[in-house]
């Protein structure tokens, strides 16, 4: 298969979750490395979408450079969702594509598991601050991702970390467990 | 009656299965009728290391439905512990948070009270639901009538004598409450 016809295969499908993430709540994703992480995790938990969307190493992290292409300008869903300084919205016209979506996937109890964990990841993470997202990433998924990385080294750092740590178990986002697993660390 | 959803930790099953070693009781919950027990996969491996696994292998294959066609546990791993993953206890996390997307009637089943806590934080709204090993057999008891007070009492101190970690005192509370229910 040559590049341009495997980008033709899977560009529609990365649109797809795009639409999907951002139309599974009723506010911006709060930005690109929230968009990128977001779905890296969805792809974690749907071993599907890493047969289109590729993670690499990057300088913050997991990163998919089609995932970029995909969310600066959608072609298969054309101006389904653009970029403002609130974060990641999904346009009239994409509110329209998501309903399409759901609507002919509503008998599948599979998809309507998947729009579930969507949501699921839309709650938990949009919440978070970038610092916060990327340490929990690097934390989490380690040398896999962290390698180029120029702030994993930043946010690792001892110190920082405790600091991290300590918020995110003040806003009830880490068990206990967690949070001493990540200051010891 | 439409059937309530369960969805359980290992440490559930392991304490009939293990520590009292009354495997039966699990094959009456899962067969009752009332309910339609959940797990995860990595739940699910866990169980699978119980020297007794065989003795409750047929019954779960049929009567438990396993939800392992999306990890759902990694949506939330980033929160969890190694030690909380291993033993699944982020899994009870998502899949509960499924099935109540779904507008299921579910209870969660989770001992292992740092866990429990952070999903009824997360979970507010529907944090009576988010009970322990002795909440749901007092719920068989009290509410469900699927066994006995004297079955109940039996398999409380058999609990008590165990090596399931939990209180004498909130045993000793969950007696006293189901004499009285």
């Amino acid at each position: 298969m040559s590049s341009d016809e495997k980008d033709q295969d899977i560009v529609p499908f990365i649109e797809k979750y795009v639409i999907l993430l951002l139309g599974s709540m009723e506010r911006p994703v709060p930005s690109p490395v929230h968009l990128q992480k977001e779905i890296f995790i969805l792809s974690r938990a749907v071993k599907k979408i890493e047969d289109y969307i590729v993670f690499e190493k990057h300088y913050f992290g997991p990163y998919s450079v089609d995932l970029d292409n995909a969310s600066k300008d959608p072609t298969y869903y054309p101006s389904a969702y653009n970029y403002t300084r609130n974060g990641y919205e999904l346009t009239d016209k994409g509110h329209e594509y998501f309903f399409r979506i759901v609507n002919a996937n509503k008998d599948n109890d599979k998809f309507q598991d998947f729009l579930a964990i969507v949501r699921m990841v839309r709650e938990l993470y949009d919440v978070l601050s970038q610092d916060e997202l990327l340490f929990l990433v690097y934390s989490t998924y380690g040398e896999d991702y962290t390698r180029f990385s120029s702030v994993s080294k930043k946010l690792l750092e001892p110190k920082k970390a405790k600091e991290i740590a300590k918020g995110l178990l003040s806003k009830g986002m880490i068990t206990k467990s967690r949070y001493e697993e990540l200051v010891r660390n | 009656m439409e059937e309530t959803y369960v969805v359980s930790d290992s440490s559930f099953i392991i304490c009939f299965l293990d520590d009292i070693e009354k495997h039966e009781y699990l094959l009456h919950f899962w067969g009752c009728g009332v309910f339609k027990f959940v797990i995860g996969d990595v739940i699910h491996e866990e169980i699978k290391k119980s020297h007794n696994y065989s003795l409750i292998q047929d019954s779960l294959n049929s009567k438990i439905s396993v939800f392992d066609y999306y990890n759902f546990g990694e949506i939330v791993r980033p929160f969890f512990s190694i030690d909380e993953i291993k033993k699944g206890e982020h899994e009870v996390y998502v899949i509960f948070y499924v099935l109540n997307f779904r507008k299921e009637e579910t209870i969660a089943i989770l001992d292992e009270i740092q866990c429990k806590n952070y999903l009824k934080s997360k979970m507010p709204h529907v944090s009576i639901k988010i009970i322990g090993t002795i909440g749901f057999i007092e719920r068989c008891i009290c509410k469900c009538k699927l066994l006995s007070k004297t079955e109940g009492e039996s398999i409380l101190v058999l609990i008590k004598g165990s090596k399931f970690w939990i209180p004498d005192k909130i045993i000793d509370q969950s007696i006293n409450k189901i004499r009285v229910c």
